[in-house]
């Protein structure tokens, strides 16, 4: 069983995309496997190389990362992927599109949680046992 | 070679198989590959575990490969320039103008061939595309494809000498006559056409497992 519930991960697959580009813009130049654990450190676990690296193909594709075969001391050759001013440009409008609806979905979700709270009730709640995670933003 | 080396290996020509049966070109092939043996490298997780299976994974690059209607098309295309062809460039582009009529021999020879040419395509082409077979396995296969397939070119120009000209069914242009010829070719090919070509592209781009 995945430890990422299948709602986070029907997100996931809107924001990958930038959450690769924002790993690599802060990071700088990475290759496939340390990606998954910066990922995996940031809070996305569990994510697979059959989902992350067809990823970065599209991406450089887009000519959104570029790539460079480097070989190391033991070990084979490996793909380092950097972002381009084109994939930070991506980032910058895609991370202002995301906190911008994030916001909208958590107005919707507070209304709800104030509407289904009994009257007279605190209106700051948590929920128990809730797969929400970190705040998106 | 350990049981490691030898999962991988499996893996990595089954993955080359399925990824060359999606057309992908050679160096992006080499490229998926590498990735996949720097990843095992680096983790010594079993390739499965991460990419799923070979026929999954190369699933995750079908967007890049021809998709079947544009395969189609084009093979309707060549279809259509090997008939009017010939025609256009011996000077004789005007007879497919003329009307000309289609016995019962002409339609049994071109229906036999359409049938012929799709079952030599199912059951000779496409298993010796298999991702199962080795090198040698592959190269058998292939020339039991080469060989059927050379008896059923020969089998048309026999079966028309062998069979009487039969009353004219219906009269036509060339031009018209050569649509008629590609549209049931078209059809055949598209109901015998191999696994790969029937998973559509999936549009949603990356998929969490």
């Amino acid at each position: 069983m995945s430890a990422v519930p299948e709602r986070q991960a029907q997100w996931l697959r809107g924001v990958l995309d930038l959450a690769v580009l924002a790993t690599l813009d802060r990071d700088g130049t990475a290759y496939g496997y340390v990606l998954l654990q910066a990922l995996d450190r940031a809070g996305i676990p569990d994510l697979k190389g059959g989902t992350l690296y067809p990823l970065l193909g599209r991406l450089e594709a887009d000519a959104l990362v570029t790539s460079e075969w480097r070989t190391g001391q033991s070990g084979p050759a490996r793909k380092y992927f950097t972002i381009t001013p084109a994939g930070r440009g991506v980032l910058a409008e895609g991370a202002a599109g995301w906190r911008e609806f994030a916001a909208r979905i958590a107005a919707i979700l507070a209304d709800d949680a104030d509407q289904a709270d009994p009257p007279g009730a605190d209106t700051v709640t948590s929920a128990p046992g809730s797969h929400g995670g970190e705040d998106p933003t | 070679m350990n049981d490691t080396e030898r999962t991988l290996h499996q893996y990595v020509e089954e993955l080359t198989m399925r990824l060359r049966m999606r057309n992908l070109p050679p160096e992006q092939i080499g490229q998926v590959v590498a990735e996949v043996e720097a990843h095992v490298a680096d983790t010594g997780e079993a390739p499965a575990d991460v990419f799923g299976t070979p026929q999954e994974y190369a699933a995750q690059f079908a967007d890049r490969a021809p998709r079947p209607l544009r395969a189609y098309l084009l093979v309707g295309a060549l279809m259509v320039a090997l008939i009017v062809g010939p025609y256009v460039l011996t000077g004789r582009a005007m007879e497919l103008s003329q009307t000309r009529g289609v016995d019962t021999r002409s339609l049994l020879v071109v229906v036999g061939a359409i049938v012929a040419t799709a079952l030599w395509y199912r059951f000779a082409v496409v298993p010796a595309q298999s991702a199962q077979l080795g090198r040698r396995g592959r190269l058998d296969r292939a020339m039991v494809a080469a060989v059927s397939g050379l008896l059923v070119l020969a089998a048309i120009p026999l079966a028309w000498r062998l069979l009487p000209a039969g009353p004219v069914l219906f009269t036509s242009t060339g031009w018209v006559l050569a649509a008629l010829l590609v549209v049931p070719f078209l059809l055949v090919g598209w109901l015998v056409r191999p696994p790969q070509l029937r998973a559509p592209a999936d549009p949603r781009g990356p998929r969490d497992r």
